[in-house]
């Protein structure tokens, strides 16, 4: 319904999307940033097998110079499958800060997107942690028993887990506040 | 609903068009239409109190609860 708190309303967005436009725009640029470069210095070390038999072995501290394709494009694969769903993110992050920029603020659009962000972000941090061993596994799979390296997480990956989760909780209870600034739209 | 918008009846007692009382009580004309058909969820205190002071009148004279069971045997 087109009221006119809806106006009122519109105008208290387009405030509060002036005051945290600086912050959208950071937050924007950072994410595009740091995918750039994520994608860049890992694509640089699986450009070629000598890099990744190179960067891997110091990684994983041993010598991966039989390395068979197989191992590589196994690796590379998974590498590519994670790095996808870090620009999914990505793109998320740029659309929801972008309805922000435009006053949308206590949208169902933008809720929906900070719901797909935060999911999005629990699946990235959920392939890290399986892609990392797999990684590890398809580079070492040739070597003996001994050298082979089947686990490998880092208690960061807890903390991106909850935080991930933290976006979803906060998209959840940004839907309530929609609700309640439509039905707020409704009293004149 | 149960509660009836008498808007229309005084405006028409007053003499006024809703443009001149949706600028005098400053919202929107689109607002004063929704609220006369009673289209709206609820209406503030201030926006009650500036219809009563343009119009001349009391609350009461804008806004009437009738039942259910009143309506529709009217």
């Amino acid at each position: 319904m087109g009221l006119a708190p809806a106006s009122t309303m519109q105008a208290g967005n387009n405030e509060l999307s002036r005051r945290v436009a600086p912050l959208c725009h950071a937050i924007r640029w950072s994410a595009l940033v740091w995918i750039i470069w994520a994608s860049v210095g890992t694509l640089s070390v699986f450009g070629s097998p000598a890099r990744v038999v190179e960067h891997y072995g110091r990684v994983l501290n041993v010598d991966l110079t039989s390395l068979p394709t197989s191992g590589y494009a196994m690796a590379l694969i998974i590498i590519l499958v994670d790095l996808a769903i870090a620009w999914l993110i990505v793109v998320y992050i740029w659309r929801l800060f972008g309805h922000y920029l435009r006053g949308e603020i206590f949208t169902v659009a933008a809720v929906q997107e900070m719901w797909r962000g935060g999911w999005t972000g629990v699946a990235a941090v959920g392939a890290d942690m399986i892609a990392r061993p797999l990684v590890a596994y398809a580079l070492t799979q040739h070597l003996g028993e001994s050298q082979r390296h089947h686990f490998w997480t880092v208690p960061n990956d807890l903390l991106h887990l909850l935080l991930a989760l933290f976006i979803v909780a906060l998209a959840h209870i940004l839907k309530a506040g929609v609700a309640i600034a439509d039905e707020n739209r409704q009293i004149v | 609903m149960a509660i009836i918008v008498n808007l229309d009846v005084m405006l028409a007692k007053r003499k006024m068009r809703s443009k001149e009382l949706a600028e005098r009580i400053g919202i929107t004309e689109q607002n004063v239409s929704l609220l006369k058909s009673g289209k709206v969820k609820g209406v503030r205190f201030d926006t009650l109190e500036k219809i009563c002071e343009v119009l001349q009148c009391q609350p009461g004279d804008i806004l009437e609860y009738r039942s259910e069971a009143m309506a529709s045997s009217t």
